[in-house]
């Protein structure tokens, strides 16, 4: 049976229209579920999902490239037709079979989820898509990130997979008795006055950790495994390029790419920016507090 | 020589950074940065077909600098956006 349900992330508001066996795997995004239905106009978008026998073929679209950057990462083949909508074929791993198939309005606002099974990993990964896509005009970016809360203020570590994001703000939660983790691999970062909040999301990577929370970031550290710890501010282009390489989002597209260099040079005025060389231990996050 | 198309400079701070934000450098995954003088220059020649000279000149009628001097200073960056793999 189909049913509508309805969200909020970051303030940003979303429906998800599915077969109820779908819904039901979705409890990551029970914090974030609105009562009330809403009026068209306070929606960012809607994402419906349909159950096919055969997934959607490139006919009529034209295959613009392929992101796969790493044999365990997911692979994107990203095609658009001539009338501007797009066509994205999701597969888990750089060699594995294309699972699912998203349709998007070419204003991203509208998406058709064509699965074989309903597959909480397709959906995850579509509306995670779809957000990044729309919101990137909106002040907002979906960072690859985790992210810990500590009296009031956010700390954000950003790195390359398997630098070890999750495991410095673990040690974080050892060191400071009044830190929790916020979430641990897809946080929400939002530029308002001035002030950049981070947000929980439905999408935390391997961790349980779907918070409907927020916080001011204080500080943003791009991690570098190393023999040593040692702390040091990020040039103005070092911030740029490390935010650049954790934000999700259209790259491709002229219109996304202002909106997000808008944002990112926002967050990277505001917000403190750190360097920092560390190993996987609690002193790493006192030489980081420190900042 | 010719700047490769699909670049964007973008302002930030005091310097300009260079990205390839389009479909055919969607593999590009560096950022150079540019000083004023270098982001003229890229601006300057837009998509037209140059010679370091070419620049130099761009540079003597812009900047208080002597012949020999421009000269050497486009010849540096020709060679550095060679490197970089922004022009062919």
């Amino acid at each position: 049976m189909e049913t509508s349900r309805y969200y909020r992330v970051a303030g940003h508001s979303f429906c998800v229209k599915a077969d109820t066996a779908w819904l039901d795997k979705m409890n990551n995004y029970a914090p974030f579920a609105t009562e009330c239905k809403m009026q068209n106009a306070e929606l960012c978008f809607s994402l419906n999902s349909e159950l096919t026998n055969s997934l959607p073929t490139l006919d009529g679209y034209k295959l613009l490239f392929v992101d796969s950057s790493d044999d365990d990462m997911p692979r994107l083949e990203v095609s658009q037709s001539e009338q501007g909508d797009w066509l994205i074929a999701m597969a888990m791993f750089r060699h594995s079979e294309v699972m699912a198939c998203l349709q998007l309005s070419a204003d991203f606002k509208n998406a058709t989820l064509y699965a074989t099974t309903p597959n909480k990993w397709a959906i995850d990964n579509a509306l995670m898509l779809q957000y990044a896509f729309v919101t990137a005009s909106l002040g907002t970016l979906e960072m690859h990130a985790a992210v810990v809360k500590k009296d009031d203020k956010a700390y954000i570590f950003l790195g390359k997979s398997g630098t070890g994001k999750s495991t410095h703000a673990r040690q974080w939660l050892k060191v400071f008795a009044d830190a929790q983790l916020l979430n641990d691999d897809n946080p929400i970062l939002r530029v308002a006055d001035n002030q950049v909040t981070v947000y929980g999301s439905p999408w935390s990577g391997k961790t349980p950790c779907y918070k409907n929370d927020s916080a001011s970031v204080e500080a943003i550290y791009l991690l570098h495994q190393a023999p040593k710890n040692v702390l040091r501010p990020l040039t103005m282009p070092e911030a740029y390029a490390a935010m650049l390489m954790s934000v999700s989002g259209m790259k491709i597209m002229k219109n996304t790419m202002d909106n997000l260099y808008e944002t990112i040079v926002q967050v990277i005025q505001t917000a403190k920016m750190y360097y920092l060389d560390c190993l996987p231990n609690e002193d790493a996050a006192c030489v980081a507090a420190k900042g | 020589m010719q700047t490769k198309s699909g670049f964007t400079l973008r302002p930030l701070g005091q310097e300009y950074i260079l990205v390839g934000e389009s479909v055919e450098r969607v593999n590009f995954n560096k950022m150079i940065v540019m000083n004023e003088t270098a982001a003229f220059l890229w601006k300057k020649v837009g998509t037209t077909h140059w010679e370091a000279k070419d620049l130099a000149k761009l540079l003597l009628a812009e900047y208080e600098v002597d012949e020999d001097t421009a000269m050497k200073d486009a010849q540096t960056i020709v060679e550095s956006w060679k490197q970089a793999g922004i022009i062919e």
